[in-house]
């Protein structure tokens, strides 16, 4: 066969194929697409009833920030924060949004917004976050975008439920407490029930430090959230994979909702962790056994009595750094001057669970003189030198401690640790 | 001479397939396309929605339609400097800022210049940007920029306040930087005498480790003036019309080099001439018409 034969044939096969339609990889254009993925993300944001929290982070290395959003039309926006850059007060500013392309499909924030453009204003601290993101995916109850400038990874999770901003951040600033408050303990990983070597310490400034299996450690941001925290990322301690964590029922411990056989723990038992602790247990006003309650408020009134116009007052037991024993303190503002009186006990731990303290009769200088002038306050010593147990509400972190009278079950005190 | 032939033989064959080649793809090309049966869609394209706020409505009725001016206040990636941390301006300060443009920039030009209103419609840039922050670089802050006679970017709009009560001299400052860019438009739609850089010469881009009083000992009306001689000019323009006659006096009065005052005193004979021969702008007349709107801003009067 010729070669210009050979050649013809194979052109009329090529025609042939060339009339066959092949299957495109994306049922609609690029532009059709990009309008149908600002179309579901608009209709997702304006629907949600309590607004989205919107997981803010700088950069990848420092802590996350929560930024509750009100979509109320099509292009408006109201954005609420309560964080360093708003004094910690609760602060609510509306500005415009607008979604665009460049770099993808994106959400900007186009005109000023108190709450949101501080972390990025240069006249400010110069932080060099993003009001720019790129839309990664869109569902009913999440949105994941990226920072455009910082390629930071954004979550905003649709707030379930009726609740306003402020309730809402009224319920993070709970669990802060709970999980993070001043002599918070260090936590663990546990894997299928086994210790790891992985601790996750000085989470206050929601950045853990993180000990690895080289004896080194890694920084992970994190974000505290309702029920627990979600880290930066999913992190593979361990082969773990796990990124959010939440209180299990009983609070015993925090579990990662991607993989629930991986959870971190507290202390091993509430005793040796009070021991340990130079905290103040403020004792709660409202979780007190009557007898306690009497004495509290005696106290509470003959310091309002002798010191008046006297602010912030409260009652705790404080461990005394270096030293072996507890106090029993008074503390409070009087004339811009800070009072902290204390008397001081013995103390012992009794098994897991169980203390005893030995009232000695000493106390600071404040403690000494205050100790027969305020009424109720050496009766509260003489009752606290006993032996008590301890329980808490939240085994995982031991925010609170519940004292019990050993010789007494109706005699109680609930502290908060502060 | 056999060879070639054989070799043209061979050529034309060539010739004659590549012939039928193009002819049978065309074919092709045609049977495909005479399979498509799609119906013709409407664009594609995403067209921005127009400003449909108060706000935008009020810049579109007194900044595009008697100027044609556009006014960027919210965020545009798409022409900002990538590399810069800069914020969108705070909505509620823009409309005062804007109708202080008008009364301290647009008005008084139109006021001194024989053509009145037109003037600024024919002159004026056509895109004006606002941008919140401040524009830093190492050890400066950009206030503003003028980009090929087309667009004027102004920074730090959120520190312009009226509400808190604005002095003269911020004032000044805001709208010295106004002039200072509109300076450059008019430079780059007709060039001065090049012989104004040789006035003094002594151009350095190492400005910002020399003050004004420096500067202006050496015959500069700023540090920043002895960047180039482009900013020499519109600098002298901007420091001259919003400064009053008294403090003008002042300000080379507190020079103590003689030869400083008599560099400023013949750039500005040149800015002068310039302004009235090509523009037909009177600056003393012009002076006085910037000092009369500052004057009435800080009296609260922005109408």
């Amino acid at each position: 066969m010729k070669p210009d034969k050979i050649y013809g044939a194979l052109l009329l096969v090529l025609s042939a194929l060339s009339c066959n339609e092949y299957d495109p990889v994306f049922d609609k254009s690029a532009s059709e697409r990009t309008h149908t993925l600002f179309g579901e993300c608009s209709a997702a944001l304006m629907q949600a009833e309590s607004g989205w929290d919107m997981h803010y982070y700088i950069n990848s290395e420092s802590r996350g920030y929560h930024l509750l959003m009100d979509f109320t039309s099509t292009s408006s926006v109201t954005i609420a924060g309560k964080n360093a850059l708003t004094d910690n007060e609760y602060l609510e500013s509306a500005s415009h949004y607008e979604f665009n392309i460049s770099n993808g499909p994106v959400i900007s924030f186009d005109t000023y917004n108190d709450v949101l453009h501080p972390f990025a204003d240069p006249d400010l601290q110069d932080l060099g976050g993003d009001f720019e993101f790129i839309i990664v995916d869109v569902s009913d109850s999440s949105i994941n975008l990226r920072g455009k400038r910082n390629n930071t990874v954004i979550r905003m999770n649709k707030i379930e439920g009726a609740i306003s901003h402020v309730e809402y951040f009224d319920e993070i600033s709970e669990m802060t407490r709970i999980l993070f408050s001043s002599g918070a303990p260090d936590y663990s990983l546990v894997i299928n029930g086994s210790p790891t070597v992985h601790n996750f310490t000085n989470g206050s400034g929601s950045v853990f430090t993180v000990s690895t299996a080289a004896d080194t450690t890694i920084l992970m941001p994190f974000i505290v959230t309702t029920d627990g925290f979600r880290l930066y990322k999913a992190e593979e301690l361990s082969g773990s994979g796990a990124q959010t964590f939440r209180l299990n029922n009983d609070n015993s411990a925090l579990v990662s909702t991607e993989a629930p056989h991986v959870m971190l723990t507290g202390p091993a038992d509430v005793a040796s962790f009070f021991s340990g602790t130079t905290v103040n247990w403020v004792l709660d006003p409202s979780s007190l056994s009557p007898d306690v309650q009497l004495l509290y408020d005696e106290i509470i009134n003959s310091v309002k009595f002798r010191y008046n116009g006297s602010t912030d007052i409260y009652l705790a037991l404080a461990g005394i750094p270096s030293e072996d024993y507890f106090s029993l303190r008074l503390g409070f503002i009087y004339n811009r001057n800070v009072v902290v009186a204390d008397v001081y006990f013995d103390f012992a731990i009794n098994g897991t669970n169980g203390v005893s303290f030995d009232y000695t009769h000493t106390g600071n200088s404040a403690g000494s003189a205050l100790i027969t002038s305020i009424s109720g306050y050496s009766e509260l010593a003489e009752l606290i030198s006993s032996s008590f147990n301890l329980s808490t509400q939240y085994p995982v972190s031991i925010y609170d401690l519940i004292f019990t009278k050993v010789t007494a079950s109706g005699t109680w005190f609930s502290t908060k640790r502060n | 001479m056999e060879t070639y032939l054989y070799i043209k033989e061979l050529t034309l064959r060539k010739l004659r397939f590549l012939l039928k080649t193009c002819m049978a793809l065309f074919l092709s090309l045609l049977l495909v396309n005479c399979d498509r049966d799609e119906d013709i869609t409407s664009s594609e394209i995403i067209i921005p929605e127009t400003d449909q706020s108060e706000l935008g409505k009020w810049i579109d009725s007194t900044f595009r339609v008697p100027y044609n001016i556009y006014v960027d206040y919210r965020w545009n990636s798409s022409d900002a400097d990538p590399t810069r941390n800069l914020v969108p301006p705070k909505e509620h300060l823009v409309k005062p800022f804007l109708q202080t443009v008008l009364k301290i920039w647009i008005a008084p030009y139109n006021t001194v210049s024989e053509q009145g209103n037109n003037f600024m419609k024919d002159y004026s840039c056509r895109r004006l940007k606002l941008i919140g922050s401040g524009s830093y670089n190492e050890g400066s802050v950009t206030l503003g920029l003028a980009e090929n006679g087309y667009k004027i970017t102004l920074y730090t709009i959120n520190d312009f306040n009226l509400q808190t009560g604005i002095s003269r001299e911020t004032l000044r400052e805001y709208f010295r930087v106004m002039h200072h860019e509109f300076g450059h438009i008019l430079n780059q739609r007709k060039a001065y005498d090049e012989d104004f850089q040789n006035i003094t010469g002594n151009y350095s881009s190492d400005w910002t480790s020399m003050s004004n009083t420096q500067a202006r000992e050496m015959g500069f009306i700023s540090a920043y003036a002895r960047s180039a001689d482009t900013e020499d000019f519109v600098e002298l323009i901007s420091f001259y019309i919003t400064y009053t006659g008294s403090e003008w006096n002042n300000l080379l009065g507190n020079i103590d080099n003689q030869e400083g005052v008599e560099f400023i005193n013949q750039k500005i004979q040149v800015v002068s001439s310039y302004m009235k021969d090509t523009y037909g702008i009177d600056l003393l007349e012009l002076r006085e018409a910037v000092t009369t709107a500052i004057d009435e801003v800080v009296g609260g009067n922005l109408n």
